[in-house]
């Protein structure tokens, strides 16, 4: 095509044979001069150059857009509990999880064994042996790292002020993804650690909650608990509003252990051990001399 | 019989003043007692080895205030000593208000990272404990 507007160019500038004597210009300069300009010289290495360029170009395109795509992204799973019970799901890294009611997980495996999970709501999770990749997981902005065997409750509801992370073996790193990830708590067995939502603080120390894992195992243990205390533990777990009528009573030590029992069942044994009513009003229970 | 029995209620009576004392299930609100942004409420027990430990990300040019309220025993019964992660002594200014069984200490790190609260109990009492409120005070712009 260019070959063709050159001889074509180059024909209409000889057809130009007489010029006034005041221009200093002849057919040949012209031609030169296009020549010059429109037609730089085509040597192997400009068309080398020039199909390289092209075709970096063009990978360069289809890179961005399988990187906009995800494409290589590994695939994203989520498990949602929305029934009534808990669950217990076995992953492709071996690790089991159990995920407690309204709650979820999303989790990816890269093939070089990275393993990411983000939760919502409150999960136990065991994991299998060390990993090839350390394990990373996500629950508000709370960021946990696994190394090793492990197993580790994770209490992170949207409404909570704070996330709780239980270590019940081995050890994990927790870190504020607002203070960094370089800045992280060692959380050995026996020992939990706090990560609030909104002041930017991680804290850890040991584990004195009994019940952490009620919901998981559905036993309740109270060992010289105040009232106060056994109140709110079966205000959490049966989702019921429990109200100490008389303050006398709040601080009254009670000791107990139940196994997948009704509230009613509950509150009917504490009476028993203790000089404690327990009365139901509308959707209260009142608890009174 | 008479004086048994009221001896009795009376340490009844005792026993549960000092349960009330230091149990966070007061509802107290704690945000509003002193100055500063309230930052969390810790209840501690005395433990076996009478020693509590807690580890916290602090940062750095940061005032924070570590209030001591509610103890089950006198104030000056509870000490709380701060390190580093290589559990170098972290200084700290304290006041002790013994009427109000009350204390307070500041502390400010020169470098954000993990340190270690140490709360000990000097009398080994069985189920001593206090609430430690951690404020932040001033945060340097």
């Amino acid at each position: 095509m260019n070959n063709r507007i050159d001889n074509i160019f180059r024909d209409k500038v000889a057809e130009l044979d007489s010029t006034p004597k005041e221009v200093q210009w002849t057919p040949e300069k012209g031609w030169a001069n296009y020549q010059q300009t429109y037609s730089p010289k085509r040597t192997p290495l400009r068309r080398f150059m020039l199909i390289a360029t092209s075709m970096a170009a063009a990978i360069a395109l289809m890179v961005g857009f399988a990187v906009k795509s995800n494409i290589f992204a590994p695939k994203v799973i989520v498990l949602q509990n929305q029934t009534d019970s808990i669950t217990m799901q076995q992953l492709p890294n071996g690790s089991k999880v159990w995920i407690n009611k309204n709650s979820s997980i999303a989790y990816s495996v890269r093939k070089s064994g990275e393993f990411t999970m983000d939760i919502d709501g409150e999960i136990y999770l065991e994991t299998e042996g060390a990993a090839k990749a350390p394990y990373t997981l996500r629950a508000g902005n709370a960021i946990i790292s696994i190394e090793n065997k492990a197993a580790l409750n994770i209490k992170a509801y949207p409404n909570d002020n704070d996330i709780d992370i239980t270590v019940s073996r081995g050890s994990v790193k927790v870190a504020d993804n607002i203070l960094g990830q370089g800045l992280s708590l060692l959380v050995t067995k026996g020992n939990y650690c706090s990560v609030s939502r909104t002041n930017s603080l991680v804290f850890a120390t040991s584990n004195n909650n009994p019940n952490y894992l009620a919901w998981k195992t559905g036993n309740i243990t109270f060992n010289n608990t105040p009232m106060i205390t056994v109140t709110e533990v079966l205000e959490k777990f049966y989702g019921q509003d429990i109200e100490i009528a008389d303050d006398t009573i709040a601080y009254l030590s009670f000791t107990g252990t139940f196994t997948n029992l009704s509230l009613d069942s509950i509150l009917a044994a504490i009476e028993d051990k203790t000089a404690i009513k327990a009365t139901r009003l509308h959707d209260k229970v009142i608890i009174s001399k | 019989m008479k004086t048994i029995l009221s001896t009795l209620l009376l340490l009844l009576a005792l026993q549960a003043t000092a349960n009330a004392q230091c149990a966070i299930s007061e509802k107290i609100d704690w945000s509003k007692e002193y100055d500063g942004k309230f930052l969390k409420d810790f209840e501690v027990k005395q433990s076996d080895s009478n020693v509590t430990r807690f580890s916290i990300i602090l940062r750095k040019d940061i005032r924070y205030a570590l209030h001591f309220v509610n103890p089950s025993t006198p104030i000056s019964n509870i000490k709380l000593y701060v390190s580093d992660k290589e559990e170098y002594p972290v200084p700290l200014n304290t006041q002790v208000d013994s009427e109000k069984n009350h204390s307070v200490s500041w502390l400010k790190v020169n470098e954000t990272g993990a340190y270690h609260l140490y709360i000990e109990f000097n009398e080994k009492c069985e189920n001593d404990c206090v609430v430690m409120l951690l404020y932040l005070e001033e945060e340097e712009e």
